[in-house]
C-alpha cells in the first residue's frame, strides 16, 4: 500500500485551530488541504498534476450543499455520517474532475492504482485522509483500510462503475475503508432508526457493482 | 502625494487608468495594420503606445490597494467606519477587484472609474441604517453599483463598444464583496489569493446567487452564508 494512504493524515493537512470536521467546511482549508494532498502524492509517485481551482471551488460548493442536505440530527448518527460525508466528497470530486495528471514516470507500473488512475487515486486518498482525521479527532477511532485498496481489479471496477454512476463512489469509499457498502442506494444516508426498521422488513440482498463479486 | 489635494486623487487615478486603457486598445488597433507601415512610423507608434502603457502602470496614482485600504473597506462594510472616511478606500479596493475579476473573466477590461465608485458607494452606505449588518450593506452596495456607471468603454475607442456587461459586473461585484466579508483571523492573509478564491467561489455558487440579486434581504442571507464558509 502506498504511504499516501497509510501515513498519518494529520501530517498531510495544514494546521488549523479548528477540528477538521469544521475546517473542511471552509473553502480556504479545503483547497489548501487538497493541494497538500496532491503535493504529497506527486512527491511519492513522481506524477505531475494540474489543479483547476474553479472546479475545486465548485466541488466544495456542491459537496457542502449535499452534506447539509442529509446531515442527521441524532447524535447516534454522527459517526456513520462521517463516512457518508467522505463518500459524498469522493462522488463530487469524481464528478467535477478538478485534477488532471499531466505526466507520469515513464517506467511506472500501470497496475498500481496511483498510475492506473492517477486522479482517482488522489481523490480517494484525500477523502480517506479527511475521514480518518475526523474519526480520530471526534470519535477516537482509527480508520481501517482493506487490501482491496491496493488491488488492480477493484480499481478497475471502481473507475468503470463511477464513470457510469458517480453515486457508486460513496459505496466504493466504504469498501476501501472496510465498511459495508450500500450498492443499491449509495447516495441516501440511512439514519440508525431507518436502518434498524428496514432490516426487520426486508431481506438484505446486496448486489455488488460490475467487476466485483 | 502628500501635497496633492485629496479631491484630485480619484480623478487622477481615473486619468491614469484611461491612459492605460487607451494604450492597450491602441496596440490592438495597430496590430493588423502594423506590418504595412513604414518601419520608422511603426516603431514610433509602438514607442508612443508602450510609453503611455508604462506611464499608466507605474503611475503613483495606480497601485495595488494597501493593507490599510483593505482594512478600511472591511470596516466601512462592518459599519465601524463612517462612509465619509471609508468610501474612498472602499472605491480603491473595489476598483482593483473589478479590474482583476473582469480580467480573469477573459474579457477586455472596461475602464473603471474610482470617482464614480466612491460616489455611488457613499450613497449606498449612507442609505444603510446604523443597525444594518455587513452582509446587508454588501447587498445594498451590489444593488447600487450594478446600476451606477462605474465601468464602461473608453470614449472614442472603436473596440469594446458599450458599457460593461451587467452579467460579469454582477459576478465580480459579488466576489469583491465576499472578499471584504471574509474573516481575516490570520494576519498573513494573502489578499490576492483570497480575492481569487472568492472569484472561484462566486463562479461555483452563482446559480444560487443570481436568482436573489434583485432582493437585498435574500442576497444578504446568501452573502452571509457564503462568507461564513470562505
Amino acid at each position: 500500500m502506498n504511504t499516501a494512504l497509510s501515513a498519518p493524515a494529520a501530517a498531510i493537512f495544514p494546521e488549523s485551530g479548528l477540528p477538521v470536521r469544521k475546517s473542511v467546511r471552509r473553502l480556504r482549508w479545503f483547497i489548501a488541504a487538497f493541494e497538500h494532498q496532491v503535493d504529497e502524492i506527486a512527491a511519492e509517485t513522481g506524477n505531475a498534476y494540474e489543479i483547476n481551482r474553479n472546479r475545486l471551488a465548485a466541488t466544495f460548493v456542491e459537496w457542502l450543499r449535499a452534506f447539509e442536505a442529509q446531515k442527521p440530527s441524532a447524535d447516534t448518527d454522527r459517526l456513520p455520517y462521517v463516512g457518508f460525508a467522505a463518500g459524498l466528497m469522493l462522488r463530487t470530486l469524481v464528478r467535477q474532475k478538478p485534477l488532471t495528471a499531466t505526466a507520469m514516470p515513464s517506467a511506472c507500473d500501470r497496475s498500481n492504482p496511483a498510475y492506473y488512475w492517477p486522479e482517482g487515486y488522489v481523490y480517494v486518498a484525500f477523502c480517506l485522509n479527511v475521514r480518518a482525521l475526523v474519526l480520530e479527532q471526534d470519535f477516537h477511532e482509527k480508520q481501517a483500510l482493506v487490501p482491496a485498496l491496493s488491488e488492480a481489479r477493484t480499481w478497475w471496477s471502481f473507475r468503470e462503475n463511477v464513470a457510469e454512476d458517480a453515486n457508486l463512489a460513496i459505496a466504493f469509499l466504504d469498501l476501501f475503508a472496510g465498511e459495508e457498502p450500500n450498492w443499491t442506494m449509495p447516495d441516501k444516508f440511512q439514519p440508525g432508526a431507518v436502518r434498524a426498521l428496514a432490516s426487520r422488513f426486508y431481506r438484505q440482498v446486496e448486489k455488488g457493482p460490475k467487476g466485483l463479486s | 502625494m502628500g501635497l496633492m489635494p485629496s479631491a484630485l486623487v480619484l480623478p487622477l487615478r481615473d486619468a491614469a487608468r484611461g491612459v492605460g486603457t487607451f494604450a492597450s486598445r491602441s496596440r490592438r488597433l495597430l496590430g493588423p495594420s502594423a506590418a504595412h507601415l513604414p518601419d520608422p512610423l511603426r516603431d514610433l507608434a509602438r514607442r508612443v503606445i508602450d510609453g503611455a502603457r508604462r506611464a499608466s502602470e507605474h503611475s503613483p496614482f495606480r497601485r495595488h490597494p494597501a493593507a490599510s485600504d483593505i482594512a478600511a473597506a472591511c470596516d466601512v462594510l462592518a459599519g465601524t467606519l463612517s462612509p465619509a472616511r471609508g468610501a474612498r478606500p472602499l472605491a480603491a479596493v473595489l476598483a482593483f477587484a473589478l479590474e482583476t475579476g473582469l480580467r480573469v473573466e477573459g474579457r477586455s477590461v472596461p475602464l473603471v472609474s474610482e470617482t464614480v465608485l466612491a460616489l455611488a458607494a457613499g450613497d449606498a452606505l449612507r442609505a444603510a441604517g446604523e443597525d444594518t449588518d455587513a452582509p446587508m450593506r454588501a447587498a445594498m452596495l451590489i444593488a447600487r453599483l450594478v446600476d451606477a456607471p462605474v465601468a464602461g468603454a473608453m470614449p472614442g475607442m472603436p473596440l469594446g463598444l458599450g458599457t460593461a456587461e451587467r452579467g460579469p459586473m454582477e459576478h465580480v461585484l459579488v466576489a469583491a464583496l465576499l472578499w471584504l466579508l471574509a474573516e481575516r483571523a490570520d494576519p498573513s492573509t494573502d489578499e490576492d489569493e483570497l480575492l481569487a478564491l472568492c472569484l472561484s467561489l462566486t463562479e461555483a455558487a452563482f446559480g444560487e446567487i443570481a436568482p436573489v440579486l434583485g432582493d437585498p434581504e435574500a442576497l444578504s442571507a446568501e452573502l452571509h452564508r457564503l462568507a461564513d464558509v470562505i
